[in-house]
C-alpha cells in the first residue's frame, strides 16, 4: 500500500471525524439541557422555560444538522476507506454498529422529526416524551460508539481465526473497562461543552441586556442551571479522564509513555512489546500527543477554575449582589465556548494518534487496513471532496449558529411558522396554528 | 440465518427506496412544480416532517450490512467508491439543505439549498440506479474480493437507460407522494406531472430491456429463473398501472403501484444473481456468494434476536410519525423545512 495512500485516508479521517465530534458534542449537550428545560416548562407552565426550551432547541436543531451529515460521512467511510479493517475485525465492531444504527441513529432521527414538526400539533405531553426520546436514543450512540472504539483501543472478548477477528464474548466487549472509563468520559465532556455553550451564550446577553430589561429573565434562568450543572459534568469528565489515563498507562503502555514525553522508554517499551522501536505516536517528533494531552488538561483547568469560581460564588448571592463580580464573569465566560470543543478535539487527537501505528491496537497497523485496490489518486480526490464539504458546511453552520445565537428566542423559527413568533399566542394542546408560512418580502421577486 | 439476514437488509432498504424514494422524488421535481411560493411550501410541508425520519433507513440498512455482511460491506463500498462517495456527498447535502433552506430570509440563500437538495437528489437517485445496476452485470472482480472498476465496465447502454429510468421512477414516487398529502391547486398539478412521468418511465423501461437484450451477460442475469422473470413484468405492469391510476385521479393507488416498483427494482438486483452477492466477469470462484460475503454464524446469531425484536420498535416509532402526520397540507401550512 502507498504511504501516500494511508496518509490521505487518514487526513480524510481525521477531518470528518473532529468535524463530526465538534457537532455531536454540543448535540448531547444541548439536547440535555433542551430535555431539562422543557420538562421544567411541563411542570410548572411557565413560560419563560418555553422561551428557553424553543431559543435552545432551535440551537440544537441547527447544529444537529451538520452532525447527522458528518455523522454519514464516517459510517460509509469504514467501508470506503477502511475495507481492511471491517475485513479484520468486522465481526467484532459489527455488532455494536449495527445496534448503533438501530437503537442510536434510528430513533433518534425519527423522535426529533417529530419533535419538531410537533409543535402545536401534539399534546404538551406527548411532545416532551418526545425530546425525551430523542435525547435517550442520542446518549445510546455513544455507547455503542464507544464500545467498538474501545475494542480498537483494547480488544478484548475475540479470538483470530484464519486471520480475522471474531467476537468470542459479547460480556468481555461489554465489560471491557476502557470502554466504560472512556465512554463516560467522552459523555460527560459532551455534557461540559452544551453547559459551558449555555453559560457563554447566556452570558453574552446578560451583559448587553438591560437590568429591567424582561428579555434577561430567560438567559437567567438558562445560566443558573447550566451554572449548577457544569461545574457537576466537568469534574467528572476530569475525573474519567484521570482513572481513564491510569488504566491507558497498564492497557497501552506505549500511548502512556508518550503521554508523558518520555519517547526514550516508549521506543523501549515498542521494542519490548512488538519488537519494533519505530512503533510509538507519530506527529511532531512524537511530541505530539504530549502537546494533545497538555492542551486537553489546560482547557479543562481553565474552564473548571472560572465555572466553579462563579458557581460557588453564587452560593451565598455574592455573586448576583457584587456588579463587579458579575460584570467580570459575564465577559469572560463567552470566550469560554470555544475550550470545551478545543479540549475534545485534542482528546480524541490523544487517543487516536496515540495508539498509531495501530489501528487495532497491536492486532492491526493502520497501513494495512486501508482498503486494497485504492490507489493515491483515488485517496486524495476523496480526500479533498470530503475535506471540502465537510468544512465548508461546518462554517455555513456555525455562522448560522452564531445568528441565531445573537438573535435570541425572538427569533427561533422552530415551533414557531417562519419569522413569525407565536410566544405571545396561548400554547395549547391539539391547535393547529393557523399563521402563513412566513415567507419574506423578497420571495415575491423569486416567482 | 443468513437467509434472515439477508431479508433483515432487504427491509431497511425497502424502507429507503419507498419512503426516502417520495423525498428523493420531491428533490427531483422541486425544479419543474415548486416553481411559485405555494407550491414550493406545500412541497416542503407535505415531506417535513418524515424527512428526517426516512434517511435514517439507507444507515440502519449499512449497519446491517455491516453487522451481518461485513466483508461484503467492505468489497462493496470499497469497489463502488466513486459511486459511494457521490451517494454520501448527496446525502449529506441534502441533509443540509432542507435544515439550512429556510434559515435565513435570503432570496440567494434559499435558492442556492433548494437547487443543492436536487442536485443531492440526482447524486443519490443516480448513484443507487448505477450500483443496482452493476450488481446486475458481470464485475471485474479479483480473486481477493476487490472490484476494479473502468469507465468501460461503468458506462454500457444499460447502466446509463437504468440510470435515467431510475431517475425518472424516484421523481414518480415523489410526484405520487405529493398527490397523496396535498390538497389545493398544487395537487392539480403534481397530478398532471404525474401523467407526464408515467410515459417517459415506461419508456426508460423499455430502453432499459432493449440496451440489456444486446449484453449476453444482462441477458443471462434476466432470463436466469421464473422469479426474474415475473418481476420484471411486474416492473412493467406496475408502471402502467401507476399512470392509469392517475389518469383516474386515483393518486394513492399511484403512490402504492410505484412503491412496488421500486421494491421491485430492489428484488431484481437481488435476486438477479441469487445465490451470489456479486458476479465475476470470469465467473466461479471469483463470485462473492452470500455465504462468503456474511459474518460468521456465531454473530448472525447473536445480533439476530436483538435486531428482530427492535425492528417492531423501529417500525412502532415510525408508524407513529405517519399517524401523527397523516392529514392534508397545502401550501399555507406552517413547516419547519
Amino acid at each position: 500500500m502507498s504511504p501516500d495512500t494511508v496518509l490521505f485516508s487518514r487526513f480524510q479521517f481525521a477531518t470528518t471525524v473532529v468535524a463530526h465530534w465538534l457537532f455531536v458534542a454540543l448535540t448531547l449537550g444541548l439536547v440535555t439541557y433542551v430535555v431539562i428545560l422543557q420538562t421544567m416548562w411541563y411542570r410548572t407552565g411557565n413560560p419563560v422555560y418555553g422561551k428557553a426550551t424553543r431559543f435552545w432547541g432551535q440551537l440544537y436543531v441547527i447544529n444537529y444538522a451538520v452532525g447527522i451529515a458528518t455523522g454519514i460521512v464516517m459510517e460509509f467511510q469504514f467501508g470506503l476507506n477502511w475495507a481492511g479493517l471491517t475485513h479484520f475485525v468486522g465481526n467484532v465492531i459489527g455488532t455494536p454498529m449495527a445496534l448503533e444504527t438501530m437503537i442510536a441513529f434510528f430513533l433518534e432521527s425519527t423522535f426529533l422529526g417529530m419533535w419538531i414538526f410537533g409543535w402545536n400539533i401534539v399534546s404538551r405531553r406527548v411532545h416532551l416524551y418526545l425530546i425525551w426520546a430523542t435525547a435517550i436514543s442520542a446518549w445510546f450512540s455513544v455507547f455503542w460508539v464507544l464500545m467498538a472504539n474501545s475494542f480498537l483501543q483494547n480488544p478484548v472478548g475475540h479470538v483470530v481465526e484464519n486471520g480475522r477477528a471474531v467476537l468470542g464474548n459479547f460480556w468481555e466487549l461489554l465489560g471491557n473497562w476502557n470502554f466504560w472509563l472512556g465512554g463516560f468520559h467522552a459523555s460527560m465532556a459532551a455534557l461540559s461543552t452544551g453547559g459551558v455553550f449555555v453559560l457563554g451564550v447566556s452570558a453574552w446577553h446578560l451583559r448587553r441586556l438591560a437590568k429591567d430589561d424582561e428579555r434577561r429573565e430567560m438567559y437567567l434562568r438558562s445560566f443558573k442551571l447550566a451554572l449548577y450543572v457544569a461545574p457537576v459534568s466537568l469534574f467528572w469528565t476530569a475525573f474519567m479522564g484521570g482513572r481513564l489515563f491510569d488504566l491507558i498507562k497498564k492497557e497501552q503502555p506505549v500511548k502512556g509513555q508518550a503521554a508523558n514525553d518520555h519517547l526514550d522508554i516508549a521506543s523501549r517499551l515498542a521494542q519490548e512489546q512488538w519488537g519494533n522501536a519505530g512503533y510509538v505516536p507519530p506527529v511532531a517528533g512524537g511530541h505530539f500527543i504530549y502537546i494533545s494531552d497538555e492542551i486537553m488538561t489546560w482547557c479543562g483547568i481553565i474552564m473548571l477554575s472560572v465555572i466553579v469560581t462563579a458557581a460557588l460564588m453564587t452560593i451565598k448571592g455574592w455573586f448576583w449582589r457584587t456588579p463587579v463580580v458579575e460584570k467580570i464573569a459575564m465577559r469572560i465566560i463567552p470566550w469560554l465556548i470555544p475550550l470545551p470543543f478545543i479540549a475534545g478535539v485534542f482528546g480524541w487527537f490523544f487517543r487516536e494518534i496515540g495508539r498509531q501505528p495501530w489501528v487495532v491496537y497491536g492486532l492491526l497497523r493502520t497501513e494495512d487496513a486501508v482498503s486494497p485496490g485504492r490507489t493515491p489518486t483515488g485517496a486524495l480526490i476523496s480526500l479533498v471532496v470530503f475535506a471540502t464539504l465537510v468544512v465548508s458546511l461546518a462554517v455555513t453552520d456555525w455562522l448560522l449558529l452564531n445568528r441565531y445565537a445573537r438573535r435570541g428566542p425572538e427569533f427561533a423559527q422552530l415551533g414557531g411558522d417562519g419569522q413569525q413568533s407565536i410566544l405571545d399566542v396561548d400554547w395549547s394542546p391539539n391547535r393547529r396554528s393557523d399563521e402563513g408560512e412566513g415567507e419574506t418580502v423578497l420571495e415575491g421577486s423569486y416567482q | 440465518m443468513q437467509t434472515a439476514w439477508l431479508v433483515i437488509v432487504g427491509i431497511f432498504f425497502t424502507g429507503y427506496l419507498v419512503l426516502e424514494g417520495r423525498s428523493i422524488g420531491i428533490g427531483l421535481v422541486l425544479p419543474f412544480l415548486g416553481r411559485t411560493k405555494e407550491d414550493r411550501g406545500a412541497l416542503f410541508a407535505a415531506i417535513g416532517p418524515f424527512f428526517l425520519a426516512n434517511e435514517v433507513w439507507i444507515i440502519t440498512a449499512l449497519g446491517m450490512i455491516v453487522g451481518g455482511f461485513p466483508l461484503f460491506e467492505g468489497t462493496l463500498l470499497a469497489g463502488f467508491m466513486p459511486f459511494f462517495v457521490t451517494f454520501v456527498v448527496g446525502m449529506a447535502l441534502r441533509g443540509v439543505g432542507f435544515q439550512f433552506r429556510r434559515r435565513r430570509e435570503s432570496l440567494f440563500w434559499r435558492r442556492f439549498w433548494e437547487t443543492m437538495i436536487t442536485v443531492a437528489s440526482v447524486l443519490l437517485a443516480g448513484s443507487m440506479a448505477i450500483v443496482g445496476s452493476l450488481l446486475f452485470q458481470a464485475l471485474p472482480v479479483s480473486g481477493e474480493g476487490v472490484i476494479h472498476l473502468s469507465a468501460s465496465t461503468v458506462l454500457t447502454p444499460f447502466t446509463i437507460a437504468c440510470v435515467l429510468t431510475g431517475l425518472v421512477v424516484f421523481a414518480l414516487q415523489g410526484t405520487n407522494f405529493a398527490s397523496t398529502r396535498i390538497v389545493g391547486p398544487t395537487a392539480t398539478k403534481t397530478i398532471a406531472f404525474a401523467k407526464k412521468l408515467g410515459p417517459a418511465a415506461l419508456l426508460g423501461l423499455i430502453a432499459t430491456f432493449l440496451t440489456g437484450i444486446f449484453s449476453s451477460d444482462v441477458r443471462a442475469a434476466a432470463s436466469q429463473s421464473a422469479l426474474v422473470i415475473g418481476l420484471e413484468v411486474v416492473a412493467v405492469v406496475g408502471i402502467v398501472l401507476a399512470d392509469l391510476a392517475n389518469w383516474r385521479d386515483a393518486p394513492r393507488a399511484a403512490f402504492a403501484l410505484s412503491s412496488v416498483v421500486l421494491l421491485d427494482a430492489l428484488l431484481l438486483v437481488g435476486f438477479g444473481r441469487y445465490p451470489n452477492l456479486m458476479v465475476a466477469t470470469g465467473g466461479g470462484s471469483a463470485n462473492v456468494t452470500i455465504s462468503e460475503g456474511a459474518a460468521e454464524p456465531g454473530i448472525l446469531s447473536t445480533l439476530f434476536w436483538p435486531v428482530a425484536i427492535l425492528v417492531p420498535v423501529l417500525l412502532g416509532a415510525q408508524y407513529l410519525a405517519w399517524r401523527l402526520y397523516r392529514t392534508r397540507v397545502d401550501g399555507t401550512t406552517p413547516s419547519y423545512f
